[in-house]
């Protein structure tokens, strides 16, 4: 009796301290930069910002993480010349070299 | 184990081989150039169009925020400027050693007028984005092409358009459009203003000057009901005119190597809404992949018609027009499109399936088939025809796409056909005179715009003559 209590105490402090824990933060649809955010919109948020795009998800962490993990350079030869149904420049002609990182650095959850 | 089952497994195999010795030309597929350092000492990078077969390695780039920095932008330009929208055509209208120039800060919704149903639209407005801005003010589209990822200003410069006989090409309803010059100058072009650049500038590749805005005549807010469904390639050919009369929209696809043609009918409806069913387009073109990787030609027909055949089509749709006329398309291709004298089109499609199927069994991608009425903008592949008809044939964009090209594109040229100007061709300026009755005026206004030739590339220097 006394040891069903207990594990009883103990489960119903388990779910308090569940509900006590907030829920991961949504990470930000829209970059904190406003040139960035504009950018953004004109450009990658047609597949980045669109769910079943077949493209990973703008501040989709788990999405990005393998990308990220190929590295700086494979992501920019990606974005540069098109990746499987992302064409070359990925929608943006006249971004530079910065632009791409800041908003793959945005898109990947890394910050911007 | 049976000699038969022997040689079939020995088949198998041999089949198995074949499909990976076979690149389908992917090794001849042009390269884009790497990124460079230019002389000034910064990074050029190149820039490659949708399906990456064309490239350049411009010398700058270039997104004027506001008119006076664009119109500042034009009179100061040393050397030579190529506009750029979303890179969606195939044919070298971009290709510049000079600055690429962007308008995408030229978008949005400017002003509409409820009374006359126009709007003012920003010229780097994609056309994806134009349909709900529209339906908030009570205005839709009349028509739309199958992929909306174009910018305005290029779909209207090279004449793109969706179905229907009775609608023309997207440059059909522009009313008015705001040009800034390569001097500088900014001009107002309508049926009463400038009217000669009117004509010409409603499809003018980009080489008269930058279109900043234009003014569409649209139409209330109407839902489309959407109809997909086979038929044999016999009834195909002995209903379609009976089909394009009767339907607002209707896109047709014949099949590499199959006997049957799908049929997809779009008709005004006042029905509730019934949302589109998941895109399955990209899964279908996937699937004709590996039909052609693994399968030979009598196999892959018998296949295809059969599941043609008993395939469920999908649920009718129904939707706002703007939600139906465009599908996603993500797997990327080259395009031949030409555009032909209605009567001319259902004779000149048997012959290029009939060349697809004997001559091209590497091809998987469908033929389109649509039809669009004529209008009387100057360098409109539609310019003086009643009714056009249209056939574009596609090639997975890893794959070389020129032999396949060369063996349609001549199909086209005794009955005088037009290609589209952002779909390959191998049309020469002599060529292109003799198709466009106002070629010769054109050049007059291009001249007379832009003489020292701050609009072009070597494409458009060729065909023009400049």
């Amino acid at each position: 009796m006394i040891a069903r209590r207990r594990f009883a105490l103990c489960l119903a402090f388990a779910v308090l301290a569940a509900c006590g824990k907030s829920a991961p933060q949504a990470p930000a649809a829209v970059p904190a930069d406003p040139k960035l955010a504009k950018l953004y919109a004109q450009t990658c948020k047609a597949c980045h910002g669109v769910p079943n795009s077949g493209a990973p998800q703008a501040g989709d962490r788990d999405a990005w993480q393998p990308r990220v993990a190929q590295g700086r350079e494979v992501l920019m030869d990606h974005a540069l010349k098109g990746y499987k149904g992302m064409p070359p420049l990925g929608a943006c002609s006249d971004c530079s070299d910065k632009d791409f990182e800041a908003l793959i650095k945005f898109m990947s959850g890394q910050g911007g | 184990m049976k000699r038969r089952d022997f040689i079939a497994g020995i088949g198998a195999l041999a089949g198995t081989a074949l499909a990976g010795c076979n690149d389908y030309g992917e090794s001849r597929m042009p390269k884009a150039p790497e990124p460079v350092v230019g002389p000034d000492g910064k990074r050029r990078i190149p820039w490659q169009n949708w399906s990456g077969f064309r490239s350049c390695l411009p010398a700058d780039r270039a997104a004027p925020e506001s008119l006076d920095e664009l119109v500042a932008f034009m009179k100061n330009l040393k050397g030579t400027v190529r506009p750029v929208g979303s890179s969606h055509s195939f044919t070298e209208l971009i290709p510049t050693d000079g600055t690429l120039l962007s308008l995408r800060n030229f978008s949005g919704v400017i002003s509409h007028d409820a009374a006359s149903l126009t709007a003012t639209i920003g010229a780097g407005t994609k056309l994806a984005d134009i349909g709900e801005p529209l339906n908030a003010v009570g205005q839709a589209l009349p028509n739309m092409p199958d992929i909306d990822q174009q910018t305005l200003a290029g779909a209207l410069s090279t004449g793109t358009h969706g179905t229907g006989q009775s609608m023309g090409a997207l440059h059909s309803f522009v009313k008015g459009f705001k040009l800034v010059t390569p001097r500088g100058d900014v001009l107002e072009c309508s049926a009463q203003k400038n009217a000669e650049i009117f004509d010409a500038g409603r499809v003018s590749l980009g080489a008269l000057g930058a279109i900043v805005e234009y003014t569409l005549q649209n139409v209330p807010p109407f839902k489309l009901k959407k109809r997909t469904w086979t038929v044999t390639l016999d009834e195909f050919f002995a209903t379609y005119d009976a089909l394009a009369a009767k339907h607002y929209s209707l896109d047709c696809y014949l099949i590499p190597q199959a006997q049957r043609a799908a049929i997809i009918a779009l008709d005004p409806t006042d029905e509730p809404l019934h949302p589109r069913a998941p895109n399955r387009d990209d899964d279908l073109v996937q699937m004709l992949r590996i039909g052609r990787n693994w399968l030979w030609p009598g196999a892959r027909r018998f296949l295809l018609d059969e599941f043609m055949d008993h395939d469920t089509p999908p649920p009718e749709e129904v939707e706002w027009s703007w939600k139906m006329f465009p599908t996603p398309r993500n797997i990327r291709f080259n395009e031949m499109e030409y555009h032909l004298p209605r009567e001319a089109l259902l004779p000149t499609l048997k012959q290029v399936k009939d060349v697809v199927d004997t001559k091209h069994p590497e091809i998987f991608f469908v033929i389109e088939v649509r039809v669009v009425k004529g209008d009387q903008a100057w360098l409109s592949p539609f310019y003086d025809h009643a009714t056009s008809g249209s056939i574009a044939v596609h090639q997975y964009y890893k794959e070389y796409p020129l032999d396949y090209f060369a063996d349609v594109e001549p199909l086209y040229q005794s009955v005088g056909g037009r290609p589209h100007w952002g779909k390959m061709n191998t049309l020469d300026g002599a060529t292109l005179a003799q198709r466009y009755p106002r070629w010769k005026d054109f050049l007059d206004v291009r001249r007379h715009l832009d003489p020292d030739g701050k609009m072009l590339n070597p494409y458009l220097r060729k065909i023009f003559g400049a």
